[in-house]
């Protein structure tokens, strides 16, 4: 069936609706019954028939709709989204970092254009969490001087949390000197 | 330029899809690119703006915002760029305006963005952005239908670089 085809169809829906919507009045005034019974019979079969199609055909829209829909939203998204240019993304992903190097780094590791995009915003950068349990007897200073790296041109605050007490407290971290003064240094 | 008089000026704009729409000179001048259009044409003109990034069901949501914040205070300076981004919350209005599908979204954003209406694209990034906020790279993939383009090997090594610092 060629597509555009659906106009046309309801309004032919219409009509077969029109003519069932009549048929009871104009059997009343059938004679004699011998022929009445014969006709009934007839316009029931079709009656019951375009029934039976009209659910099988409802269910199938049932299912087929949404269906559509959801390609339809999934496409129009895929074309909007690559109509975004990178300064809007800038500004989402610098929302969405919020105090949040999580989010930051899952945004890098969703394709090319977010990675590099994300390691182009140094702000992005400037809060680092180490993992609550994974170190136990070294911490990663050399891969958190990378993220250090990626946040200093922004010239802002950088905050490095140490989830692991005890080990500042055996001194098993070296003494991390803050690139300028001004610079928070926070452990918890 | 904003005299008291521009307060009852109403300003004709005209979107790609040829639909006019006009407005009083408050409203259309949340928009910093309008505000500069009119300066630029002067006063006494009853010329209508031309928009030609913007269609007219987009203009009618975007109008829809700048009528409800018409008395807002003026934009802050690009120097206060800063303390803009220090949050995520949206007032509750905005919230409810900005509950649309992801297609009227992302075209808010690019109206707004267009537009020069930072409130307005701010509300719209910072939609995109909570819903992005804790999700995992496949789920944002997912959201957006990226395709991943990093080779399994690039993949490893970005894995690598990060798994110190991750949670989860």
């Amino acid at each position: 069936m060629l597509p555009g085809f659906g106009r046309d169809f309801g309004e032919r829906l219409e009509h077969v609706g029109k003519h069932f919507a009549d048929l009871p009045s104009s059997m009343e005034k059938l004679a004699p019954d011998s022929q009445r019974i014969l006709e009934l019979k007839r316009h029931l079969q079709d009656a019951r028939g375009v029934q039976r199609s009209l659910e099988s055909l409802s269910n199938a829209l049932r299912s087929c709709i949404p269906s559509l829909e959801n390609q339809l939203s999934a496409a129009l998204v895929r074309e909007e989204y690559s109509k975004l240019p990178d300064e809007i993304f800038a500004i989402i992903f610098e929302f969405a970092g919020l105090d949040d190097l999580q989010t930051t780094i899952s945004v890098s590791r969703v394709c090319r254009r977010f990675g590099a995009l994300s390691l182009s915003i140094p702000r992005l950068w400037t809060t680092i969490r180490f993992k609550k349990d994974l170190y136990e007897d070294d911490l990663p200073i050399a891969d958190a001087l990378v993220y250090a790296e990626r946040s200093r041109p922004a010239g802002l605050g950088l905050t490095v949390e140490f989830f692991c007490p005890q080990l500042i407290a055996s001194r098993k971290i070296p003494i991390f000197i803050p690139i300028d003064s001004s610079t928070p240094f926070s452990n918890s | 330029m904003s005299t008291t008089e521009d307060k009852t000026r109403k300003v004709k704009l005209v979107t790609s899809d040829n639909e006019e729409f006009e407005v009083d000179w408050e409203v259309a001048t949340r928009s910093v690119l309008i505000k500069h259009m009119l300066e630029d044409i002067g006063e006494s003109e009853e010329q209508a703006i031309p928009l030609p990034n913007v269609t007219a069901n987009v203009l009618k949501k975007v109008l829809e915002w700048c009528e409800h914040h018409r008395k807002d205070p003026e934009p802050a300076p690009e120097s206060s760029d800063d303390n803009r981004k220090r949050t995520l919350e949206i007032g509750d209005w905005d919230a409810k305006f900005i509950q649309v599908d992801q297609e009227m979204l992302f075209e808010i954003i690019l109206a707004a963005n267009y537009l020069d209406i930072k409130a307005l694209l701010d509300v719209g990034c910072k939609t995109v952005a909570n819903m992005i906020k804790g999700k995992q790279p496949e789920e944002i993939r997912k959201m957006f239908n990226i395709v991943n383009d990093f080779t399994p090997e690039e993949e490893a090594q970005i894995k690598k670089e990060n798994e110190w610092a991750e949670d989860r």
